[in-house]
């Protein structure tokens, strides 16, 4: 018999005409990007609730409107540019309710389309859509209301507040955050204010910037669904504590207490939710710890020597401007691949 | 329980063991007709050395090694040789194979039909192994045919012969058994307690090693109390057990936990931090091989899945076609689409049932189709997963988008030809991205420009 010849294949077995033949692996784990982002969703809810509950109305006026921005200007980026993405993967869901929780209550309806705007159309799709962004684009709308319309970004509503403000009325109901009281008076001007209040939420500010509590619940679901990892929030938050509480040492009449920092403005809500955010901060451990300081670095000094009373906003963009820079530098040495104490040995 | 051992990275797929873990191996019949590939390792193919038409006993030699890196096939059953020819190898490629099929003997002059007598390697040594001179203990594992059982199949005389310079200090006898749904080596551990013990004594013989290291990953307690138990009054031989984490079998992995050591990457090998590795069932195969004389013509193999009647072990002759098996053990679901050599993270999809059991056939895992979505990539959300789930520390995403950018150099420079496909990286991304397929035609495209050079 020659070599090539055909072999009888033997008898048939009660198996289908087609099987799939497909490259290993043949299983794949469940989570989705989907999956991933409604776990954000979800973890950001307590936060939301907080909200409306200290801002009433107003807030849950913002954040309908921030939601339902972002999916429609999601869904226009990827028509107009072409872009990936889809309304399905959530991502701009949670997009809208981090504009949201970054917005002041009594935002103006037209203010906080404008943050949809720029975050799905100019901060996501023009950079290429889902996964392709360099910065945060929630943040980024962000940044740009401030600077696009400073008075109406930092008008505060005072907490307990339940109806709709009218604007003759907004006079009357505002208060300001902590981080500014400090900032226009010193410390002496926050007294107050306690850190109960701090944590649960009873305080001026964003949607997202008063309940310490709530945020840090929704982060420990995160961790515990292993949505995001703990370097980032905990160096953010660390870092920034520490360069804080190095000024109170140095100067307790001045600076406020790292505690007073860690509980206020926008940390709890940058470290946990938007400096995690996966597509703006780098792959590797190594190199998130090294965002997370620059962050935590930022934040703290911003707060202490900038113009502004708040600075996770800027101090998470500007290492979103990093991130690439931080990927290309800190790649892991490969398993098995001496480090340079052994090769000089 | 002492501190479970483990390495850096992995995942967690869902183990699927339950299926079949508890069942004991059932023996199945010799079929009536075999296929043989004289490929069934690495390294250089056996040559044939029967003809059509030849008559052959069980466990004589039918082909001989083809050089030192190579290993020699047996005949599974006693009968007629009716083709050398080639035949679909469960490795997804073709190769000569040898068809044997089970005939009475032929009568002799004086009418008797003789008795067939099983080979057996006449110069077995029972159980005066530790008498006996090592370069002959790995004669008769050369001669026996033995390869690494685990599934890569790299012939085991060749892992027992280490150069010079290079000192061999520890055995590492890989019990992981990581893949979902295989459950042949704990099986074998369970039910072959004494002739692994052997085994693992001979190899350590063999080496001259004083220490030897039996890792099990710890979804596997019974198999890891009988073990310690049969190792206690063995000297130098830890049981050690393994959090349970894919790859936690590869062998670089299962080092790494045991020993702290790293292996270096390619072409570094376990030799090189002084470790040889071999799987439980090998070492079970080897006491069979030195003290009975037995060549390897039979194995035990998982049949797992969702999509078969009943999930089982079960011994069978080297060479029994996969149908053949199937229909001994009860049959299929309806759902079937895919059936896989080996377990679902590396293992190789069939395109029939038409193909031979070989010595590295850990099993086969029948499973319906799969989610159309999973073979849809989406955009990558840079969620770094891929990076935590790399047991080798390399950055998967990275070097996906050299590769798909058609960068071959950026990608050798980011370390693909260190990957070892172990599929950790695309089972763990979100977004189904291809990534470790990405990587293997790649290194095929690397390795072949390097030969080209």
């Amino acid at each position: 018999m020659s070599a090539d010849a055909k072999l009888d294949t033997g008898k048939a077995a009660a198996a289908p005409e087609r099987l799939i033949v497909s490259p290993s692996p043949h299983l794949r784990s469940k989570d989705t990007t989907a999956s991933i982002m409604m776990w954000v969703a979800i973890a950001l809810l307590p936060g939301v609730a907080v909200s409306f509950y200290y801002f009433g109305l107003e807030a849950v006026r913002t954040m309908v409107i921030a939601v339902v921005s972002c999916l429609a200007f999601e869904f226009v980026g990827m028509k107009l540019l072409g872009t990936a993405g889809s309304l399905k993967d959530m991502s701009a869901l949670v997009t809208g309710i981090l504009l949201g929780m970054n917005l002041p209550p009594t935002a103006p309806w037209w203010m906080v389309a404008a943050g949809g705007l720029i975050a799905m159309v100019v901060a996501k799709h023009l950079f290429g859509g889902l996964g392709s962004n360099v910065f945060n684009p929630a943040l980024t709308a962000r940044v740009f209301l401030l600077i696009a319309w400073p008075v109406q970004m930092t008008t505060w509503l005072k907490p307990g507040t339940t109806g709709l403000v009218t604007a003759e009325g907004l006079q009357a109901v505002t208060g300001a955050t902590p981080l500014a009281i400090i900032k226009e008076g010193g410390v002496g001007a926050l007294s107050g204010t306690g850190a109960i209040d701090m944590l649960m939420g009873n305080v001026g500010g964003s949607l997202g910037e008063v309940s310490a509590a709530a945020l840090l619940l929704g982060g420990i679901l995160l961790l515990a669904k292993r949505i995001i990892t703990w370097e980032i929030p905990v160096f953010f938050i660390g870092t920034t504590a520490l360069v804080t509480g190095i000024a109170w040492m140095a100067n307790p009449a001045q600076y406020a207490s790292p505690l007073t920092h860690v509980l206020t403005g926008g940390l709890m809500l940058g470290a946990i939710f938007m400096a995690t955010d996966m597509v703006t901060s780098p792959i590797s451990f190594g190199g998130r710890v090294v965002f997370a300081v620059g962050c935590g670095l930022l934040t703290g000094l911003i707060r202490l020597f900038g113009g502004y009373p708040e600075g996770v906003s800027f101090a998470i963009l500007l290492m979103n401007a990093a991130t690439p820079l931080i990927d290309h530098l800190m790649v892991p040495k490969t398993f098995g691949t001496p480090r340079k104490a052994e090769v000089a040995k | 329980m002492a501190v479970r051992k483990t390495f850096k990275g992995g995942v967690h797929p869902h183990e699927y063991k339950e299926l079949s873990c508890s069942k004991g191996s059932v023996e199945m019949p010799a079929p009536s007709r075999v296929v043989v590939p004289l490929r069934q390792h690495l390294g250089a193919p056996a040559k044939a050395v029967v003809n059509v038409g030849d008559r052959v006993v069980e466990g004589q030699v039918i082909g001989e090694p083809g050089g030192f890196v190579s290993a020699p096939v047996h005949a599974p059953i006693a009968g007629e040789v009716t083709a050398v020819a080639k035949h679909r190898h469960p490795g997804g490629f073709v190769c000569d194979a040898i068809v044997i099929e089970a005939k009475e003997p032929v009568p002799g002059p004086d009418g008797n039909v003789p008795v067939q007598v099983p080979y057996r390697m006449p110069a077995a040594v029972g159980d005066r192994y530790m008498e006996a001179d090592p370069a002959l203990l790995k004669n008769l594992i050369r001669d026996a045919g033995l390869v690494g059982m685990g599934g890569a199949a790299f012939p085991t005389h060749v892992k027992l012969s280490p150069p010079a310079g290079k000192p061999v200090d520890t055995l590492v006898i890989n019990g992981a058994e990581c893949e979902p749904f295989l459950t042949c080596d704990h099986r074998v551990m369970l039910e072959e307690t004494e002739k692994v013990v052997h085994g693992v004594r001979i190899l350590m013989r063999v080496l001259g090693v004083e220490r030897c290291f039996v890792g099990i990953e710890d979804n596997k307690p019974d198999a890891i109390a009988q073990l310690s138990a049969a190792f206690a009054d063995v000297p130098g031989v830890v049981v050690s057990a393994c959090r349970v984490k894919y790859p936690q079998g590869g062998e670089k992995q299962l080092i790494k936990a045991l020993t702290g050591r790293e292996v270096p990457p390619p072409p570094g090998l376990p030799l090189d931090v002084g470790c040889v590795v071999q799987n439980v069932g090998t070492a079970a195969r080897v006491a069979e091989a030195v003290m009975e004389g037995r060549t390897f013509t039979s194995r035990v193999i998982t049949l797992s899945g969702t999509q078969i009647a009943n999930p089982m072990n079960v011994r069978v002759k080297v060479g029994t076609m996969l149908a053949d098996v199937v229909e001994f053990c009860g049959g299929l679901k309806s759902d079937l689409s895919r059936v896989i050599q080996g377990g679902p993270m590396m293992g190789i999809a069939m395109a029939d049932l038409q193909v031979p059991v070989v010595k590295g056939t850990s099993g086969f895992v029948f499973l319906e189709a799969g989610n159309p979505g999973d073979y849809q990539a989406a955009s990558c959300i840079r969620c770094g997963r891929c990076v935590s789930a790399c047991a080798l520390r390399l950055q998967p995403v990275e070097i996906a988008k050299k590769l798909e950018a058609g960068d071959l150099e950026g990608a050798e420079a980011l370390h693909v030809m260190e990957c070892m496909e172990c599929g950790s990286c695309s089972f763990a991304c979100p977004s189904n991205r291809w990534l470790v397929q990405l990587f293997r035609i790649a290194k095929g495209k690397i390795n072949e420009r390097r030969r080209k050079a």
